[in-house]
């Protein structure tokens, strides 16, 4: 397994595993809990930390060897993930949209979740979800490459 | 009108040559700038490689292009 591999595996973890801890924070099971904004601040700054701290820590472990080479096949892999992470942003950005705007033009409109992106709470839920989702995407991307 | 052209496929020798040069997946990655990766990928036919790296390889092998790589198609 290439260390690149490696790193994309371990930051897919790391990434899931932080996602889920602020899922704990803002959901009651399916929906999302009202709190304070300060409480909400609170929950992004420590998210947000534990993200960057554990980029760090991959990215020490797997990527900081001396003599390590990216040659045009690592360059391809990660330029084709970050294209499908990119797209996954785009297209999840546009049915958030979507389903807000057609809630609001349409009265009998029954789309297949509610968003209403007026509370704090559910802008922060849904913007961080659609980054963390293309982060995943092309993690997920780049382990497909490298086996394919 | 224009005839559809088929997708070809790049083929390649790269292992017989490698053995025959006293090459290992390692020693020819580091000769010609790729990674162990990418070579085990191209000989397994996983990965076509760019111009400039199927040129390093055959150069490597002192041999011609073609004599590397082959177009099917």
């Amino acid at each position: 397994m290439a260390r690149y591999e490696k790193y994309s595996l371990a930051s897919l973890i790391t990434t899931v595993a932080v996602f889920w801890y602020f899922c704990m924070k803002m959901l009651d099971g399916m929906s999302l809990v009202s709190q304070p904004t300060p409480t909400l601040f609170k929950i992004y700054v420590t998210t947000v930390i534990l993200f960057i701290i554990t980029e760090i820590i991959n990215a020490l472990l797997f990527l900081a060897r001396p003599g390590l080479v990216q040659d045009e096949r690592d360059y391809m892999i990660k330029s084709k993930a970050e294209r499908n992470g990119n797209f996954v942003i785009i297209a999840a950005i546009n049915i958030v949209l979507f389903i807000v705007l057609a809630e609001g033009t349409f009265s009998n409109y029954h789309g297949p979740t509610h968003i209403d992106l007026t509370s704090p709470e559910s802008l922060l839920f849904h913007l961080l979800g659609v980054l963390v989702l293309g982060t995943i995407v092309e993690r997920v991307s780049t382990l497909i490459y490298y086996r394919l | 009108m224009k005839k559809p052209i088929q997708k070809g496929r790049v083929l390649n020798n790269i292992k017989d040559h490698r053995k025959a040069a006293g090459h290992t997946q390692v020693s020819l990655a580091d000769a010609v700038g790729a990674t162990r990766q990418s070579i085990i990928a191209i000989e397994a036919g996983k990965y076509a490689p760019s111009l400039e790296l199927a040129f390093r390889i055959a150069r490597e092998f002192d041999v011609d292009f073609e004599e590397v790589f082959q177009f099917e198609g």
